[in-house]
């Protein structure tokens, strides 16, 4: 488990997603109420960034065709897409945010 | 669900054919599924045929297939490819196909989508004449599509408009024949006509609007010109013809059952016989956020209706409300639409046309009806739910580009 810091607090507004190329696949940051959320940053369906999507109900919609993801888990909640996104361990330190990005599963 | 329901065949194996499937078994349904279809491949997406598939013909879009054939093996629906049905037995419960065999079928929902329309003009069966409706007609077209090559598309909808974009990014000289005074003129107003219009023509597609087709003409079979209405010769060595769809309804009418500009359903995707139901291209549905009967021509609709349709079947239906959206990628422009774009009393443009990237909404009353964007997806989503929540935002704000449309949903 290597944690890194992707971005502070500050960098993600509430029920907006930032998008992170560090690691292995671009991620996408959610702040859900302050809670913060990572997963994979590339929809499924053809190649869009999640992080630009709407976020609703812990979920967001990729804003090209409408498919959506679970924020907390990277599962499909709305077709086209049909397969899920993975998900990241997140932790914070003060205003830091971590992302073990090594750390990428499917549920 | 009644304990005589044992069979079920779903007619049509494209995208509402493939989600009615999908999505009887997420409901429970245990017995039979037998999904038929004419075309020699498992349901797949149309939007790439235009676009990415021919533009990039030695690339496979991502998605392409919405299952892997695992997914029917794994939820035990039948595949029955490559058959075209026949007739719908209804008082003998089956689907009868045309090499013959019988699929028992106590319930049966028809996406039968619907036929490409032909040039009715002569020489309209020329060679190196296509339509583009299945993957077929796509490889087709996307194998003469070389630089230089002289295209003339027939018909500046959607369909057409994608086809000459992805023909001239390829290289080709590109004109569009185009009957109706403006493009897209049945989903779009005049002014985004004028701005896909001009769009074209700056990347060199040549565009005779308001023109219509006298006739096409070859030598050996093979189309060499278009002629329009107005005498003007068009050089062609491909003519790829846009103009619309016929829904496919013969397999209803053959069973009596109650067509009109597509197979009219009730709001639980319900045909006038209470075995069979439809969804998809070809069913004509009331549509609560139109205020009229509307045949939906796009993903969304077909996906959702035709697992609307699978949860009605199985008396779990809901009254299926879709906001009608459809999107379209033409150059580097991205088009999406949601909602009634072409009626309205106030459109408010959000950002500037010139810039190639903008936001109209539309408003009815007050009411935020329609929304359309061109490059700016993250609109799309705010003025979808608009529409939805019937939202009544300050027209003022909506067109200031630095307000927060997540705060005028209301
Ligand atoms: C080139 C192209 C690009 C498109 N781009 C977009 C886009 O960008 N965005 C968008 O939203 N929509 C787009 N669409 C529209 C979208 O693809 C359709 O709305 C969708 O495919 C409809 O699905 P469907 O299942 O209702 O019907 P269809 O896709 O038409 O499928 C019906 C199937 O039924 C079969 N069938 C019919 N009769 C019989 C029979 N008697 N026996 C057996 N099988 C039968 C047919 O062979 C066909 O495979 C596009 C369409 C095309 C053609
Ligand atoms: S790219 Fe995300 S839904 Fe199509």
């Amino acid at each position: 488990m290597a944690f890194v810091k992707v971005c502070t607090v500050g960098d993600v507004p509430l029920d907006q997603g930032l998008r992170v190329d560090m690691g292995p696949e671009p991620i996408a940051i959610f702040n859900l109420g302050g809670e913060f959320f990572a997963i994979g940053d590339t929809c499924t369906h053809s190649d869009w960034s999640l992080a630009e999507g709407y976020i609703e109900d812990g979920q967001v919609e990729c804003t090209l065709h409408m498919a959506k993801f679970c924020i907390r888990t990277g599962k499909v909640k709305a077709p086209p897409a049909t397969e899920a996104v993975k998900y990241y361990p997140v932790k914070h330190d003060g205003d830091d945010v971590l992302v073990d990005l090594e750390g990428g599963a499917y549920t | 669900m009644s304990d005589a329901l044992k069979n079920i065949a779903i007619v049509g194996a494209n995208l509402a054919g493939g989600y009615a499937a999908g999505a009887l078994r997420k409901q429970g349904y245990d017995g039979a599924i037998t999904l038929i279809g004419e075309e020699p491949d498992p349901p797949y997406e149309r939007p790439p045929l235009s676009k990415e598939m021919l533009v990039h013909p030695d690339v496979s879009p991502k998605t392409l297939f919405v299952h892997p054939l695992s997914f029917y093996t794994e939820h035990n629906i039948t595949l029955r490819l490559g058959v075209r049905a026949e007739a719908l037995d209804l008082s003998g419960k089956a689907v009868t196909l045309a090499d013959g065999s019988r699929i028992a079928a106590d319930r049966i929902i028809l996406c039968t989508g619907g036929h490409a329309r032909r040039l009715n003009v002569p020489g309209g069966d020329l060679g190196n004449v296509h339509v583009l409706r299945n993957l077929a007609d796509s490889r087709a077209i996307a194998a003469h599509l070389s630089p230089g090559k002289n295209v003339v598309v027939i018909g500046g909808g959607v369909i057409g408009l994608e086809v000459a974009a992805s023909a001239r990014m390829r290289g080709c000289e590109v004109a569009v024949v185009e009957a109706a005074p403006r493009l897209m003129s049945r989903v779009v107003t005049p002014e985004i006509s004028a701005f896909l219009e001009l769009a074209h023509r700056a990347k060199g597609c040549v565009m005779h609007i308001g023109v219509g087709v006298q006739s096409l003409h070859g030598a050996n079979g093979i189309v060499r010109a278009v002629e329009t209405t107005s005498g003007v010769q068009l050089a062609a060595d491909l003519v790829v013809v846009g103009v619309g769809i016929d829904p496919a309804i013969e397999l209803a009418k053959g069973a009596g059952i109650n067509c009109g500009n597509g197979i009219v359903v009730d709001e639980f995707c319900r045909t006038s016989v209470p075995e069979v139901l439809a969804a998809g291209d070809v069913a004509n549905q009331p549509n609560p956020y139109l205020n009229r009967r509307a045949r939906l021509e796009n993903v969304q609709n077909a996906q959702n209706q035709g697992a609307a349709a699978a949860a009605s079947l199985l008396g779990a239906g809901e009254p299926y409300a879709e906001l009608p959206y459809f999107w379209s990628d033409q150059f580097e422009y991205m088009l999406q639409a949601a909602g009634e774009t072409v009626i309205c009393d106030q459109a408010i443009l959000r950002g500037s046309v010139e810039s190639g990237a903008f936001s109209v909404f539309y408003l009815t009353a007050g009411v935020v009806t329609g929304v359309l964007a061109v490059s700016q997806p993250k609109n799309i989503a705010a003025g979808r739910r608009m529409v939805m929540k019937h939202s009544q935002p300050d027209p003022a704000a909506l067109a200031d580009e630095s307000s927060d449309l997540r705060k005028l949903i209301g």
